[in-house]
């Protein structure tokens, strides 16, 4: 009872904030809000021009500086961020094969092994040599359905682009993950602070129009 | 005299059937439906926290029942059936340990696309998403490679879902990589070292990696060994009953 509860209200939470996105939508199209409504529609246009040059031309990040970045702080792999670029810089459909293999060079001696002793289980090679450096996670579940969210988008953006509802999606979807449901949580988090900017921002601007 | 003439004339008749018989089972011979799929599978998992999965075993994928089964040696003997948008996890002594919902197609697994030739194009257009994406634009790489691009044209998903772009090589499913609507790049995939089993082109290399906003990456790259189409026998793993999930027990209702 108690989980329905909160599922509804939830919803209901969801629903308002999107019936609230609606109203300002419309001041927007009524021309209330000009100064925003332009701004980022230019910039968008800008963007969507330069992308693909811009691409090519950005430097990619080894995968070492990234994991470098991650294992210096694993805590700061599950914050959440406004700064949403790192996929841009990536070039997409090119296969770096020499990072991918550095990634998984601790892991190879391990494969090799368990490849050879077909009856080796995770209990065999535990406090061994093979697992040493390694910090290893046992969710088969998680590997065999991965990218198992809906359309193959990660749980985050999810929660960013849906908020509460994408959580909820999250939360149903994985039958309730914890992890992919924090992640999600994490993105609607990040959804509700744009959120916030934007109306603090367009009652900043926009004045007392908005709100009439 | 008119004897004869029938004779030569059911003859000749009898003929063109033969050879459109023929004609028939060269044409069925070449559109052959493969069924079946068995290969030993081994992922590698780095995950943006810095941990590392490891999963190894065989995989078995039924493309008539739709039925994907993992029989797994590592980390734990255990086998796991993915069937009808439910996982059951079963261990070694097939008792199941736990069943879950997921949204995986297994129509649109790599294991169905190859079986059905579709891999090339990742099946997007065709069978339930057929019409969803719309190709926007082709373009030729200095390398050779075609770099496909697709858009979301039904007007329901155009605000959820991303472009798609794909590249291929001498017809096969090189690397796709999906965006979200604001062009951001979601996560991609390569499919390298393609092997020809019987007319099923399928790659024995697949990496994956899904990018998060924090800029960290989830790495997956799977390696198929031992491919084998259409094989006979070990019709109990391809066809292993679907587990029977119990129901929690309801309270006893008033009489």
């Amino acid at each position: 009872m108690k989980r329905k509860l909160s599922i509804i209200f939830a919803t209901a939470i969801s629903f308002f904030f999107v019936a609230c996105q609606k109203k300002q939508y419309a001041f927007v199209q009524k021309g209330t809000v000009e100064t925003y409504a332009q701004a980022p529609k230019a910039k968008a246009q800008v963007i969507a021009e330069v992308t693909p040059a811009a691409v090519e031309a950005t430097p990619v990040a080894t995968s070492e500086e990234v994991v470098a970045t991650t294992l210096a702080n694993p805590a700061e792999s599950l914050t959440a961020s406004n700064d949403v670029t790192t996929p841009a810089q990536v070039q997409a459909l090119k296969y770096d094969e020499k990072s991918i293999n550095a990634e998984f060079e601790k892991l190879n001696k391990l494969e090799e092994y368990v490849n050879a002793n077909e009856s080796t289980t995770i209990e065999d090679v535990q406090n061994t040599e093979l697992t040493k450096d390694l910090k290893l996670d046992s969710n088969v579940t998680s590997t065999v359905a991965a990218g198992d969210l809906p359309l193959n988008i990660p749980a985050f953006w999810w929660g960013c682009v849906l908020g509460l509802v994408g959580v909820l999606v999250v939360y149903i979807v994985t039958d309730q993950d914890k992890d992919q449901t924090k992640k999600a949580l994490y993105g609607c988090l990040v959804w509700v602070g744009v959120w916030l900017l934007w109306w603090i921002f367009v009652v900043l601007i926009g004045g007392g129009a908005f709100w009439f | 005299m008119l004897g004869f003439l029938c004779l030569r004339y059911i003859v000749k008749i009898m003929k063109k059937i033969l050879f459109l018989v023929f004609v028939c089972s060269f044409q069925l011979t070449f559109a052959q439906e493969f069924f079946r799929l068995k290969a030993d599978v081994s992922i590698k998992d780095k995950l943006a926290t810095g941990a590392y999965r490891l999963t190894v075993g065989k995989v078995y994928y039924d493309k008539p029942s739709l039925t994907l089964i993992y029989k797994l040696h590592f980390p734990q003997q255990e086998t796991i059936i993915i069937k009808d948008t439910t996982l059951y996890r079963l261990n070694k002594n097939d008792s199941l340990l736990a069943s879950q919902s997921v949204t995986i197609m297994n129509e649109f697994s790599i294991f169905h696309l190859s079986l059905s030739g579709r891999l090339a194009d990742y099946g997007i257009n065709s069978g339930k998403i057929n019409g969803v994406y719309k190709v926007e634009k082709v373009e030729k790489e200095a390398d050779g490679r075609i770099v496909t691009t697709w858009k979301v044209v039904e007007k329901r998903l155009v605000k959820i879902l991303g472009k798609i772009k794909m590249a291929n090589i001498d017809k096969k499913l090189d690397a796709i990589a999906f965006y979200d609507v604001s062009d951001k790049l979601l996560s991609q995939q390569f499919f390298k070292d393609y092997v020809n089993i019987k007319g099923v082109i399928f790659p024995r290399q697949v990496t994956q990696i899904s990018y998060n906003s924090d800029g960290t990456q989830n790495i997956q790259q799977t390696t198929y060994k031992n491919i084998a189409i259409d094989e006979t026998g070990e019709d109990n793993i391809y066809n292993h009953p679907t587990p029977v999930v119990v129901l929690p027990k309801s309270g006893n209702s008033p009489k």
